[in-house]
Formats: structure tokens, sequence, C-alpha cells
């Protein structure tokens, strides 16, 4: 593959500068970076980003006693482990919530189990997979939400919350029907990044 | 509503899917009880009181600043090729965005999108039309591109940018968004991509693999120079 922008070897100042919006810079980064390190303050960083995701996880499953130490252990077993978090692998984010999901699960295992031992533990256990997953999802996407330029964030909002098309979406905010478009595709693109975990 | 021709891929639709499924209720989240962080902090020291958290590296932290010589080939003498573009001149007028989806948008330049030597897509024949408009609110600007019928390639998005190049031969890339490859279509300029800050402003369309890499791939079909604004 051959390239075309280029520059003169004299013009060393050139440099690739995106000129995009500090809103469009994805954020977190900081971080990740800081906590695969082991920085002093990154494991305040992580919380102070992820406390709310976290803890409101834990909160609509478990009641709020219970919440608070699962969130606490979360935060503990994962600075423990932080050299097994690989940003490549994905979002410091979604490492997290694998973690919570993991301690949720027990824990609702558990209750069900001393509240009902003649239910079929296997059917309890596939459904509440399944429903925490998929809180899991649904929370890390709200995140991911909140990350968003704010024209994309308003754009998908329109387009899936409140059910319009793409060209309704054009006309209520006059933009183009392109850049509409657009904004729908990478910022999926960009949410799917947030929930990816490759992490064992 | 569908997700039209926007071409997801599976994880796209299925987060499509949960998004639909989600109310105003799934947007907002707790904050943690006050005290919380107090008990991880204790514990933490518990674990390690001589060293709480860690040590830092003293590696430097990620630059967003990237050389263009990393993403780039040097030495190509793009002011050639861009002077290569047929230039089109459009004065101001008003008109209404053809066959689409825009407003009343004033047409304040052209640009005439051809293939260049060492671009992708090896001897290319298509031309694309950009026409930058005023979309008259400040000092925002869009670009029209005319039905571009380039290449589709499996897998990568075709994407839209401007090549920003001022007195001292600095570059500034900006991106326009992912485009259809068979629609008249308008996208707006980013806000901080002021056209008259440089001495020539280049339309550019590429190829881009869905790597998550959202800076410039190289990978270029079309360019031409932007004339009038």
């Amino acid at each position: 593959m051959t390239t075309i922008i280029g520059v003169d070897d004299t013009s060393s100042r050139s440099r690739y500068a995106r000129n995009v919006s500090t809103a469009e810079v994805p954020v977190g980064h900081d971080v990740e970076t800081a906590f695969v390190r082991g920085d002093e303050d990154a494991l305040r960083l992580a919380y102070d980003e992820f406390g709310r995701l976290v803890y409101s996880f834990c909160a609509r499953s478990l009641d709020p006693e219970r919440a608070k130490d699962v969130t606490q252990e979360v935060f503990l077993s994962a600075w423990r482990a932080r050299e097994r978090y690989n940003p490549e692998k994905g979002r410091l984010g979604a490492w997290l919530m694998g973690i919570a999901r993991n301690r949720i699960i027990d824990n609702v295992r558990s209750e069900k189990r001393h509240s009902d031992r003649r239910a079929d533990e296997d059917t309890v256990e596939l459904s509440t997979e399944a429903e925490v997953d998929a809180m899991s999802d649904k929370m890390l996407i709200a995140d991911a939400l909140r990350e968003l330029p704010d024209r994309a964030r308003r754009v998908i909002t329109l387009a899936y919350l409140h059910d319009l098309t793409h060209p309704q979406i054009a006309e209520r905010t006059n933009i183009p029907l392109g850049t509409v478009k657009s904004d729908i595709r990478r910022g999926l693109a960009r949410i799917r990044r947030h929930l990816e975990n490759q992490h064992d | 509503m569908t997700d039209g021709n926007l071409q997801l891929d599976e994880n796209e639709a299925r987060i499509g899917a949960l998004l639909r499924s989600m109310t105003a209720d799934d947007l907002e989240f707790a904050a943690p009880p006050d005290g919380l962080w107090n008990d991880i902090e204790a514990a933490v020291f518990a674990d390690s009181p001589s060293d709480t958290m860690g040590e830092e590296s003293g590696e430097s932290s990620t630059n967003n600043v990237v050389d263009i010589t990393s993403r780039f080939r040097r030495g190509t003498a793009f002011f050639a090729a861009a002077a290569a573009a047929v230039v089109v001149v459009i004065g101001a007028l008003v008109v209404s965005a053809s066959g689409n989806d825009s407003p009343t948008f004033e047409v304040v330049g052209d640009a005439r999108l051809d293939w260049q030597e060492g671009f992708v897509a090896e001897g290319l024949t298509v031309t694309v039309d950009a026409t930058i408009l005023d979309t008259g609110t400040g000092s925002a600007q869009a670009v029209q591109i005319s039905a571009t019928a380039l290449p589709p390639r499996a897998g990568e998005d075709l994407e839209l940018w401007l090549i920003g190049i001022d007195t001292s031969g600095e570059l500034t890339i900006s991106t326009l968004g992912i485009i259809e490859s068979d629609a008249v279509s308008t996208y707006m300029v980013p806000d901080d991509f002021d056209s008259s800050a440089f001495d020539t402003v280049l339309v550019d369309i590429s190829y881009e693999p869905r790597d998550g890499d959202e800076t410039h791939s190289g990978a270029s079909i079309v360019r031409g120079q932007i004339i009038g604004t």
C-alpha cells in the first residue's frame, strides 16, 4: 500500500496533527496507562471514572449493603491483579465490569440457593447469567454514550431511544443526512470497542 | 427504525438492538455510598503499607500528536498532485442541496477529486465532485460530495477528510466522517477546522479498515484541492 500525503524531508516541522475537537478525543486512556504502570493514583483515578458504573451494576442486582461490599471487592481484586489487565484486550471499564459480573453472579447464585433449594439450579443459573450479561452490556453502552461527542450522542439517542429515522433526525437537528449516518456508524463502532473485553 | 444501509457488523447490530431496549433510567447511574473509597484505600494499604499503590515507571504519557511520517510516506510531491486537479470555481450562489438531505446552504467553493499516482485503487477513473457549503450558522461549513461510485473494499469504510496546509507546510487532517459510495451526501466540517487558516485545503477520500484507529490510514483513493473558499 502506498501513501500520498508527503512532506519534503527538509520539512522537519511537518507532522500529523489530527484536528478534532477535544470532545472527540476518546477519554479514559490516561487512567488505563496509569493502571498498567501501577501509578500511585491509578486506583483512585479508576474509581473516580468507573466507581459509579461498577456500583450501579452491583446495586441493580444485589441489596445495597452487598452492592457496596462487592464494589469494594471488584476494585481491590482489580488492583491486585492489575498486571493481568491489557489495554489491547479491552477498555478498563469493560474489564472491571467483567470482574463485577462474576462476583454478582456468585452472589445471586448463593442467594437463590439459600432462598429456594428446590429450584432447578441449571435453569436459574442460565437465566441469571443472561440477565446479568445483558445488564452489564446496557450499562457499558450507557457509559460509552457519555464519552461520545455531543452531536453523535444526540443523533444516536434520537435514532435508537426515540426511534426516529435518519431523515427525521436530519430534519429535526438541521444536521446533513450524511453526517447523521456517519455519526451513527462511527458512534456504534466506538460503543462496540467500549464493550470489548477479551481477557480470560 | 432500521439501520438502513449502515453496514453494521454483528456486534454493532446487537448494540443497536440493546440501545432500542434501553430507557432513560438505563442512562442514570447511582453514586457509590460515602466512605466506599476510604474502605478501598484502607484495604489496599493493609495489603502493602510500605508501597500503597505500586510504583511509577516514569514512562511518558501517550501523545496524541502523531508524526506525519509514521502514517504517510515522505517525499511525495503532493502539491503537484493537488495542482493536477481540475479547477472549478463557483461563485457565491444559493442552491438547495440537490437530491438530498440538506437544508439550503450557500456554495462557497468546489473541488474535483481524482485518483492520483501513488494512490490505492490503481488506475481508477472515477471523479468525485465536492462542493463546499456555508451552512449559515456561524462559520460552520459542510462538504457535499457527488455519488462517488468508488469501488468498495470488504471490511473497510470510505472516509472523507479535509487536509489543511499552512504557510510552513504544516498539515492538519480532519475527518468529516464515514461516507456512502452511492449517494449525493453532505457532511459537516468540524467546528475547529478553519479553512481560512490554511494556504491550501484538500478534500480526500480514503479506505479505512475497521480497526479502531481513527487516524488516516494513508490509503487515499481520490483527492482534489478546494478552490474558492
